[in-house]
């Protein structure tokens, strides 16, 4: 082991013992083949046990290691400190959340704006065993694929201004999951989610900066979910006065 | 929370997508065209007269043309204020702000089917 | 499963966004440039509005008002509108693949195409436009 060591200032915040978040500076031990996520773990279990923070399957799929690294929300999991080295890392909780201890944010709004949009098959009847599966063609599953995507990890919501300035908005990941199940072929649930999705704090919160595209790690696009979303909102709308024998 | 879908909001964000479109092909060349052209010396001054503007815009589909050209891009501007204006932190008046936006585009769009399909 | 949340009472920390969150980012700040060139699109719409308008106060009237279009001062709001107006396009244009999947049958058309299309479009309606006046 080489004797290169990186600078990560860490925010740390105990709201047991104060009433802001504050700093600390640790230094950890540089190796090329290191994520942040390494170097957090090696402060957690060499240096300062004290230190709270979330992770779990290490490799980019569970979402739960998200966190702003040098101001950019990233998962520390698929961020290389050789990105940033000999320059310090700033480690920081997602923003636009609020934060409970260190590096560990409160995600219970994401949790009952992601129920609210009811992120599962609806059907009305439901087709028994015996009459076999779902069947769906290639075409049919690309249709919603990329938006089945999302791992929940909350980088859109820390990069999304909208819902920095007013949280109502119910946000990127949970309309691109209301849009993913929308497209799914199987589903027939697109009236009660839209009175969600296109109510006042839904769709129509966005105006369209694009930044939760940009960080998002399984590159599900929620911005162009929420912009197809309004057009086929706005579509329907228009046929309800045009045409109003139609359904839907 | 009771969420309710927004009965109101898909016409706006129509006009928005409409005046958009119609800004983002029609209006950098029609830019060029009457402010630039003519300092840059590729355009005879003359074009631009009393006599001959009369003419270009004559025809009903011309006044249509530029009726068109005119109002839609002021309602893609009006939604497009609304919204900034509330990122800029301008939260307090955000009802009236809603109504001066598109009071405004209404407004112009008045102004225009005036001038155009009265006046002229 | 079926206990309150908020059970466990906490102390969280919100910190509050700043106003100024777009000058936070070049990408943030591009946005709200975005979002300006629409005020001057308006702004050029307006004045064409007000040109044609006083077509109907006479030749004289027209007439001055047209040489004080060419005034530094105009010819400087021209100019940076003209270049708003080319970024609101390119904005505006550059997106609308990942909005509008055409299908045409079993054929999808890949976004690229989409757009490289609707840019085939804006400058062919600009050739026409540049035609029609400046020939």
């Amino acid at each position: 082991m080489s004797d290169k060591t990186i600078k990560i200032r860490v925010t740390r915040f105990r709201p047991e013992e104060e009433d802001e978040p504050t700093e600390q500076v640790y230094d950890v031990p540089y190796q090329d083949d290191w994520v942040v996520l390494d170097a957090l773990n090696y402060i957690k279990d060499q240096v300062d046990g004290t230190l709270s923070y979330r992770w779990s399957c290490r490799m980019g799929v569970c979402g739960s290691c998200g966190m702003m690294i040098n101001g950019d929300p990233k998962l520390t999991c698929a961020t290389f400190l050789k990105d940033y080295y000999p320059k310090e890392i700033v480690i920081q909780p997602l923003a636009n959340f609020p934060i409970i201890r260190d590096l560990v944010v409160d995600v219970d709004d994401f949790m009952a704006k992601l129920k609210a949009v009811k992120p599962w098959i609806i059907r009305e009847e439901e087709k028994p065993v015996e009459e076999g599966e779902y069947l769906q063609s290639p075409q049919e599953l690309k249709d919603y694929k990329q938006f089945s995507q999302c791992i929940n990890c909350l980088l859109c919501y820390s990069a999304c201004p909208v819902y920095g300035l007013e949280d109502v908005f119910i946000g990127p990941a949970a309309l691109a999951l209301a849009h993913r199940y929308n497209m799914d072929s199987r589903d027939e649930g697109y009236a009660q989610r839209t009175v969600i999705a296109a109510s006042s704090e839904g769709i129509w919160e966005c105006t369209f900066i694009g930044e939760c595209s940009v960080v998002c790690p399984k590159h599900v696009d929620p911005a162009a979910a929420i912009q197809r979303t309004k057009v086929e909102t706005t579509n329907n709308w228009y046929k309800s006065f045009l045409m109003p024998w139609g359904d839907k | 929370m009771n969420y309710k879908q927004d009965k109101t909001e898909p016409f706006w964000w129509s006009m928005f997508a409409a005046g958009g479109m119609v800004a983002a092909m029609l209006i950098p060349m029609h830019l060029f065209v009457a402010g630039l052209a003519v300092p840059l010396g590729l355009l005879n001054p003359d074009t631009f007269s009393y006599e001959s503007m009369r003419e270009i815009i004559s025809p009903p589909l011309a006044k249509i043309y530029f009726f068109v050209l005119i109002v839609m891009p002021l309602y893609h501007a009006a939604h497009r204020v609304r919204f900034s204006l509330y990122e800029l932190g301008i939260r307090e008046f955000s009802i009236s702000m809603h109504y001066l936006c598109y009071g405004g585009a209404l407004l112009g769009t008045g102004l225009a089917a005036y001038i155009f399909f009265h006046l002229l | 499963m079926n206990q309150p949340h908020n059970e466990y009472q906490y102390d969280t920390y919100k910190p509050k966004m700043s106003p100024t969150w777009w000058l936070k980012s070049r990408r943030y700040f591009m946005f709200m440039m975005r979002e300006l060139s629409s005020v001057f699109v308006a702004g050029f719409v307006l004045l064409l509005l007000y040109q044609i308008f006083l077509l109907t106060k006479g030749p004289e009237v027209y007439a001055s008002f047209q040489r004080s279009l060419m005034t530094p001062k105009f010819i400087a709001f021209y100019s940076v509108a003209f270049v708003f107006s080319v970024y609101h396009t390119f904005t505006w244009l550059g997106v609308v693949g990942r909005i509008q999947i055409v299908r045409i049958g079993s054929y999808t058309m890949p976004p690229k195409i989409m757009t490289a299309s609707t840019f085939v479009g804006f400058f062919f309606v600009s050739a026409v436009i540049g035609y029609i006046f400046l020939r």
